[in-house]
């Protein structure tokens, strides 16, 4: 909303500069985003008296025009018509220059020299090419040449860009709303335009006034009284073409709207001024010269002003003639009965549309306008007819249109000021504040509510009509607290019920789990919960693969981003591919986040969000060094990072076994599990679905279910005590067929290690010269100690020996 | 033997000469051990000395005795000293050949490092938690009711165009605030109080990804209900939250504003940390907006199960995003998710 101070002035007396009015008025809630100077950049713009005009020696349709701007005589080559000696008119001068910063100079036409120009009413305002029809301004004869024509209008103001929230956008779309909130804040009075405040109608009943000559050359009915409880018409009669007046031009210019005809403008020009949007139908074009308010026919059609021919439907509201609509109401009008310069009649249309079917129509075909803006928020039905009245006398006193008598005026509903009640102790106690119930009595009369204070705990306070936007009390505290002053609210801290701080096993946890992966050496990485519809396809998932189900975004933005993600892993391959695309050697990412795992599809539930752990990671596990290189990123790295994670969350045992993941190497991949839960799975990529993200080399990933690793969770601890008797190592090395795992050899040296094996440890695995193909040798060290004495060789060798005979006879293992 | 002995009882001085120049003489403890071994060997000089003694006349034993020890003590002493020496002389040595170049850099440790918006919802977390407030959740996917309608913004309120929504069908969609939350966890408490939770988490609107706007970002929620809560209590909590965030000269300011689901409602600046409340590039007027805030609308809190006559409440919300941004200065809000490692790994 802009509002140019100027204006402003016009209805209120401001005691401030525009930088202390845009101050004041922000710390009432109306938030002044910026202040600007409009028409700084005019200059040269002067009055000018014809002296002499004559044709064009070489070029027909051009003339030649002696001016004196008060400064010298000027030759100017015009094509205006209709100009004549001894005429003041708008005239540019050599090196002014033109809103929007067009500079003039000199020029030739036809060899004739021409300094500057005259300017019609569109080039003074807008500094752009006039209007078809649009001749040069004439100015009154009386206006000496030379006089400056930016303070002759004026053509210069400072104008304040409100940035209004919803609850103030009610009252405060309007030269007249932002007045009422200036003088609350000075103690002013606002001045209204006598014919508003004249014809302004506090409270009316229910009913339809059908009066005078207008109420015999048109009608009103109101089929849906829900959308539109009040719809006035006003007649004009001996319309001419005209254009506005250059002071409405240059407020509706100033305020953001183009000037057009001056009917259309003046329409503009009191809805910025009162809030109240109208509309100008051509009357002799509206089928029957009546009007008809119902709701639209499916399918019916309407081409409105802009030119779009737009389909209708049943939930819209239409103003209609006999026959078709004619308008969306509270929107736009129809481009057919707009008015044109053949109109000669005018229907002046001024109503109270409900806010939801003018917001509903208006969101529905994208069309935002001020009238829709204005609608949307609730307008002030008691100034209707008053804010027509007041267009109609603009008109009048421009000499383009003569008003008929009488009025049409329907009104399905009634209205009226509304009561709320107020305890005045309730004040202080919300805003924490002490506060007087003088004051609070005065901030609201300041504001326009009347205040009863005759039931002491509890007062009976009037809503202005135009507050659309105060209901209840809590409301009106929000009115005192406003004007009263938010910076005079002290600070406090609460003293109620005692609360204690503490975060939950989960919350806990999963801090815990973060900053193991990070001690671990990965970075944590951020990643978008929306991916691409075809990251499972890339992720090579089967068709029926329980992860392709996904919930997707109805209205996305992207299709990038517009399905839920059920894995972690193609976001954050798809950060890893964006470090691998910038030549970073190496790379890795973890991130404990939420997944959305829908119940049926399409869903009436909420999904459920699942925590997963996930981690990716290329290159180096660090960087080269010179003390030697560093192991590559694969299987066993990430395998490490989960083990040392799933110790550190006290999970276990734990057991890696091979898995059958498509998107993983078939034969470097683990399920990982405790018990009979299934923790997840570690491995590395598939070289197809790292080319699938232009991931270059062995990639290594995991990802677990976080949710289910946190129910299995333990922050209990448990000291154990200290051996007190030396240990006892023996190495045992063996060769094994490749088609047994290493972890069944493992148990088997447990098992049969019995109490004894305090701990084993593989240190060696072995191909090569004196190991038979399709075999390894694997070496380990086992360590043996006894809780209560000192072992000695010959039961250490006994266990041993059934441990090395165990290995052979179970597993034929053959030992070395 | 006489003669020898008479001989002898003069050779005592030159033999502690000579044998404790040739101790001072070894240079290893090899060398060392050999002049020991001929000394105070089993066959040593002065081994073999002593053992002449039960043939000497018993007047002059004493004399010898104590001649021969006082040379053997002595012999042991300086031999004792010398090792002592040539030890630490080759200790020095091996020490001298071992020195490294102490500039060549250190053995690398692989380094994680946690994110950025980590670290700020943490010491978020840690601020709210030493007042008492526990730690609250809610669902990302979020019935339209809980986070629309339940905060008083019905259908067709005009306060949902600023906040386009990513809808999932007509009643579910991504939640565009973390303000559902106040819902939930005011339905899961009531009728107990307080009511005294944060509630941090992701939330999403219908935006474009450019320097400050994402699709995707986060929020921290905080609600109090209890009787008595003021206004006044909602600026002194978050002027305390932000003294403990920004330092003890931080002062805060309440501006009117408007959100649904509180009255009244205000947006809470803070003095920029970066220049003290001066004015600087970041800020330009001294101050940031940190919060926007206000008093719990009475009807959320009927719907939250609460009797608005019975208790207040307070509310408000914080983008992490630009918290932490401020925090280190960051001023590409895409770099928070674009996980560039060269990024990541500077949060350790």
């Amino acid at each position: 909303m802009r509002v140019p101070m100027g204006w402003l002035r016009e209805y209120v007396d401001i005691p401030w500069d525009a930088g202390e009015l845009a101050e004041r008025l922000t710390w009432a809630g109306l938030k002044v985003e910026s202040v600007e100077e409009v028409g700084e950049e005019l200059a040269g713009l002067v009055a000018a008296r014809i002296l002499e005009i004559r044709p064009h020696p070489r070029s027909s349709g051009l003339w030649l025009c002696s001016l004196e701007d008060g400064e010298a005589v000027r030759q100017v080559v015009t094509g205006a018509p209709g100009l004549a000696a001894g005429q003041v008119v708008a005239y540019a001068r050599p090196g002014a220059v033109l809103a929007g910063g067009r500079r003039l100079g000199r020029e030739r036409f036809g060899g004739e020299l021409s300094e500057g120009m005259m300017l019609a009413a569109t080039e003074l305002v807008l500094g752009e090419e006039h209007r078809e029809g649009e001749g040069v301004l004439v100015l009154p004869a009386e206006v000496t040449p030379g006089t400056d024509l930016v303070r002759y209008f004026p053509l210069r103001d400072t104008v304040l860009e409100l940035e209004l929230t919803v609850n103030y956008a009610t009252h405060c779309q309007s030269i007249l709303g932002v007045a009422r909130e200036v003088a609350a804040l000075t103690g002013g009075r606002v001045r209204l335009p006598a014919v508003f405040a004249r014809d302004y109608q506090p409270g009316l009943p229910a009913g339809e006034d059908a009066r005078g000559e207008a109420a015999r050359i048109t009608s009103v009915r109101v089929e849906d009284g829900d959308l539109c409880p009040r719809y006035t018409a006003l007649v004009l009669e001996d319309v001419r073409p005209a254009f506005s007046p250059v002071p409405v031009q240059f407020r509706l210019h100033v305020a953001g709207m183009r000037p057009l005809s001056a009917v259309v403008d003046v329409t503009n020009y009191v809805m910025l001024e009162l809030g109240q949007p109208l509309h100008a139908f051509d009357l002799d074009r509206l089928e029957e010269r009546r009007i008809v308010v119902r709701r639209a026919r499916d399918g019916e059609r309407l081409r409105t002003l802009d030119g779009q021919d737009r389909e209708l439907d049943c939930e819209m509201l239409v103003i209609a003639d006999a026959v078709r609509p004619v308008a969306l109401a509270g929107v736009m009008g129809g481009e057919e009965t707009e008015v044109t310069p053949a109109t000669r009649r005018v229907l002046m249309e001024a109503a109270w549309f409900r806010p939801v079917s003018v917001r509903r129509t208006s969101r529905r075909l994208g069309l935002r306008t001020g009238a829709a803006a204005r609608f949307e928020k609730g307008i002030d039905p008691a100034g209707v007819l008053a804010a027509s009245r007041r267009a109609c006398s603009l008109l009048e006193e421009m000499g383009v249109a003569r008003l008929v008598s009488g009025s049409v005026d329907v009104r399905p509903s009634g209205y009226g000021a509304r009561q709320a009640p107020l305890r005045p102790a309730r004040v202080g106690a919300v805003l924490g504040l002490d506060i007087r119930e003088s004051e609070i009595a005065g901030a609201l009369g300041r504001l326009g509510f009347g205040v009863d204070t005759t039931g002491g705990e509890s007062w009976r306070v009037t809503v202005p009509t135009w507050r659309a936007d105060v209901a209840g009390e809590i409301d009106l505290i929000e009115e005192v607290a406003r004007l009263h002053g938010y910076q005079r609210i002290p600070s406090t801290l609460p003293v109620g019920s005692p609360a204690t701080g503490y975060l939950t096993r989960e919350q806990r946890l999963t801090s815990r789990a973060r900053e193991i992966l990070a001690a671990a050496g990965l970075a944590e990485a951020l990643t978008f919960s929306l991916i691409a519809p075809d990251a499972f396809d890339r992720l090579g998932l089967d068709g029926d693969d329980p992860r392709r189900r996904a919930l997707t975004v109805r209205n996305p933005l992207s299709v990038e981003w517009s399905v839920l993600r059920t894995s972690l892993l193609p976001g954050l391959l798809a950060c890893l591919a964006h470090n691998q695309a910038h030549r970073i050697p190496r790379a890795g990412l973890f991130e404990v986040s939420a997944v959305y795992l829908p119940g049926e599809l399409p869903p009436r539930e909420l999904p459920s969000e699942r925590l997963y752990a996930a981690a990716v990671a290329y290159g180096p596990w660090r960087d080269p060094h010179w003390r030697g290189d560093s192991p590559e990123a694969d299987y066993f790295l990430l395998k490490g990072v989960v083990e040392y994670l799933l110790d550190a969350l006290g999970v276990g045992p734990v057991e890696f076994t091979p898995s059958g993941e498509p998107f993983l190497h078939p034969g470097r991949q683990a399920r990982i599990t405790c018990g009979e839960h299934l923790l997840g799975v570690v491995g590395e990529l598939h070289p197809r679905v790292a080319r699938a993200w232009d991931l270059q080399g062995r990639v290594a990933a995991c990802e677990l279910d976080f949710s289910t690793v946190l129910a299995l969770a333990t922050e209990d601890r448990r000291y154990r005590p200290l051996p007190r008797y030396p240990a006892v190592t023996r190495d045992v090395a063996f060769m094994l067929a490749d088609h047994i795992p290493a972890a069944r050899a493992e148990e088997v040296i447990r098992r049969h290690g019995g109490a004894l094996l305090e701990s084993l440890r593989l240190f060696d695995v072995y191909r090569g010269e004196g190991i038979l193909p399709g075999h390894r040798s694997l070496a380990y060290s086992l360590v043996y100690r006894s809780p209560d004495k000192t072992l000695t060789d010959r039961e250490v060798d006994e266990v041993h020996a059934g441990v090395r005979r165990a290995l052979e006879v179970e597993l034929g293992a053959t030992l070395r | 033997m006489w003669r020898r002995l008479t001989d002898v009882e003069w050779d005592w001085v030159r033999l502690r000469q000579e044998a404790e120049a040739e101790v001072a003489g070894a240079a290893t403890l090899a060398e060392l051990e050999e002049v020991r071994i001929r000394y105070l060997g089993r066959k040593g000089v002065v081994t073999r000395a002593l053992a002449q003694l039960g043939r000497l006349p018993p007047e002059e034993r004493p004399e010898f005795g104590r001649q021969a020890n006082s040379l053997r003590q002595g012999l042991e002493e300086a031999v004792a000293r010398r090792r002592e020496e040539i030890e630490r002389e080759e200790e020095t040595g091996r020490l001298r050949e071992e020195a490294v170049d102490v500039t060549l850099p250190g053995v690398p440790v692989r380094r994680g490092s946690l994110h950025p918006l980590y670290w700020v919802a943490e010491e978020v977390k840690r601020i709210f938690l030493g007042m008492g407030y526990r730690v609250a959740e809610g669902p990302e996917v979020e019935y339209d009711w809980y986070n629309f309608e339940a905060l008083n913004i019905p259908r067709d309120h005009p306060s949902r165009d600023a906040q386009e929504s990513l809808y999932i069908t007509d009643d579910i969609l991504l939640r565009t605030q973390t303000s559902p939350v106040q819902i939930r966890v005011m339905q899961a408490m009531a009728p107990r109080l307080p009511v005294k939770v944060i509630a941090p988490g992701k939330v999403y609107r219908r935006d474009t990804v450019d320097p400050t706007h994402s699709f995707m970002f986060h929020q921290v929620e905080g609600l109090l209900v209890d009787r008595g809560v003021t206004m006044a209590d909602l600026k002194g909590t978050l002027e305390e939250f932000a003294r403990r965030l920004y330092g003890p000269e931080t002062r805060v300011r309440l501006r009117p504003s408007y959100f649904p689901f509180t009255e009244p409602s205000a947006e809470l600046d803070a003095t920029c940390p970066l220049c003290g409340g001066k004015g600087c590039s970041t800020c330009g007027s001294g101050w940031l907006e940190m919060a926007g805030c206000g008093m719990v609308h009475p009807r959320v809190l009927e719907v939250g199960g609460y009797d608005p006559e019975e208790v207040t409440g307070f509310a408000f919300g914080m983008g992490l995003d630009r918290l932490t941004m401020l925090k280190y200065r960051i001023t590409d809000l895409r770099l928070l998710f674009q996980n560039d490692v060269r990024f990541l790994e500077q949060f350790i």
